[in-house]
């Protein structure tokens, strides 16, 4: 996360709520996707440069959209399993 | 190309607006009733078999009753064997035919302006085909001709009206009411079952081709031939992806795998990028979508715009190095494992 004061720091910590919102339901529980959310934004807290944390901040958002819709995407599945005869 | 050959379809669907106003003029019924249904069906045919889309879109096509009227076009020497063989198929009750030497690779820009012509002077409510590339190619343009707005890719009918199709690349289900005098739609393949193709006598009719000079000549098609089972429907896809690396490990590890399984090759927007696989062997949203009873998914890590293209399939099974790929969180059955070691075993153990 960009250091305080930085403007871009409110986005981040924003898009670190929301994936780590979206991670707590995520359909392995073995996967570990706080842990990795957490490692990923400290492997990327020292950057100060706009260019390269808006950079940072395009891979997270992609990986939010990405994690939602595989979220509905399981859900598709376990639904019609559940309530489509022979599906 | 596309948008050069659109061009003078949307010119001449300004002209179309008077023979609308006739058309509703003579037809005085009310149009729910769905005993008065009176379809053109577009029957797509290569190389003599009638495309096993266009016989789903017979399905959807009776479900609404009434007369379904299937039309066959193709160049001189076999559009009337095609014509033939459609008398048999049950559930039409006449085949139109109409030769041409510009219809032999069923171009739009020849193609529309009969349908046009046939809804004009029949009084067609309906007209439909298989969701293919033809049916994409043709329908938009014969629609914006006969000045009515077509709805693409239907997995459902809901009164004579009222269709049902996927939108946002299959998240979302949306019921359409269509208020056009004449619906045009195109059926999804995996949606409906195929009709059968024997068991019916019809009576055929010869119509005569609207004179229309053809502005694109059609220079060749270039199909990868196989002898495996059409991937759209196919009961059995095995898909392979990045992980493959070339165009020689697709061949030596997903074919022979796809023939001892007798099933069919698919591929995702990877491969098919990189070039390990032929572009007609994509499966997604920009791909062919299937839903086959089984899919399995080698070195595929599941970009959503993949899974958008299987996510109806029964079983799938994904075998992939990576154990965090995204696949394994929709897959039935997955294997974290080298997709080189994987694979032959597996072969070997399925040839057993």
């Amino acid at each position: 996360m960009p250091p305080l004061g930085h403007h871009l720091r409110p986005r981040a910590i924003g898009l670190y709520k929301t994936l780590h919102r979206l991670g707590r339901e995520y359909p392995d529980p073995n996967y570990n996707f706080i842990p990795k959310l957490r490692s990923m934004f400290r492997k990327n807290a020292h950057l100060t440069d706009d260019k390269e944390i808006l950079e940072k901040l395009e891979i997270g958002e992609f990986v939010r959209k990405e994690t939602e819709a595989l979220y509905s995407l399981k859900k598709y599945r376990t639904l019609r399993k559940r309530y489509v005869a022979d599906a | 190309m596309l948008t050069a050959t659109l061009l003078p379809g949307l010119a001449r669907a300004s002209t179309s607006s008077v023979h609308a106003s006739t058309l509703l003029a003579r037809r005085t019924f009310s149009t729910s009733r769905v005993d008065l249904a009176n379809t053109l069906l577009f029957l797509e045919h290569k190389k003599g078999a009638i495309n096993p889309a266009s016989l789903s879109a017979l399905t959807a096509a009776r479900k609404l009753g009434g007369e379904i009227h299937g039309l066959v076009i193709g160049s001189q020497s076999e559009v009337e064997q095609v014509a033939d063989k459609a008398t048999k198929i049950p559930g039409l009750t006449k085949v139109l035919y109409s030769k041409h030497a510009d219809f032999a690779s069923l171009l739009s820009e020849p193609a529309a302006p009969l349908i046009k012509s046939l809804v004009d002077s029949n009084s067609y409510t309906h007209v439909c085909t298989g969701h293919t590339a033809v049916g994409r190619d043709i329908f938009p343009r014969a629609a914006a001709l006969v000045d009515t707005s077509q709805i693409s890719d239907i997995i459902g009918l809901e009164g004579e009206d009222t269709f049902v199709r996927p939108i946002y690349a299959g998240n979302a289900i949306a019921t359409v009411k269509s208020s056009d005098k004449v619906k045009f739609f195109t059926v999804r393949g995996t949606a409906f079952d195929a009709a059968p193709t024997e068991g019916g006598d019809c009576p055929k009719e010869e119509v005569k081709a609207a004179d229309v000079a053809s502005l694109t000549e059609f220079v060749e098609e270039k199909v990868a031939e196989s002898s495996r089972p059409d991937l759209a429907t196919a009961p059995r896809v095995i898909s392979g992806g990045r992980a493959l690396k070339s165009a020689e490990n697709f061949g030596k590890y997903i074919e022979p795998l796809a023939d001892a399984l007798n099933a069919a090759v698919g591929a995702s927007r990877a491969a098919v990028d990189a070039g390990y696989a032929d572009n007609a062997l994509q499966v997604g949203q920009t791909g062919k979508i299937v839903a086959p009873e089984l899919y399995m998914a080698i070195g595929i890590s599941g970009a959503i715009q993949h899974l958008a293209g299987m996510k109806d399939s029964k079983t799938i099974v994904a075998i992939n190095k990576d154990g965090d790929a995204p696949i394994f969180q929709v897959a039935d059955l997955g294997l974290v494992a080298d997709l080189y070691e994987a694979v032959p075993e597996l072969l070997e153990k399925v040839k057993k």
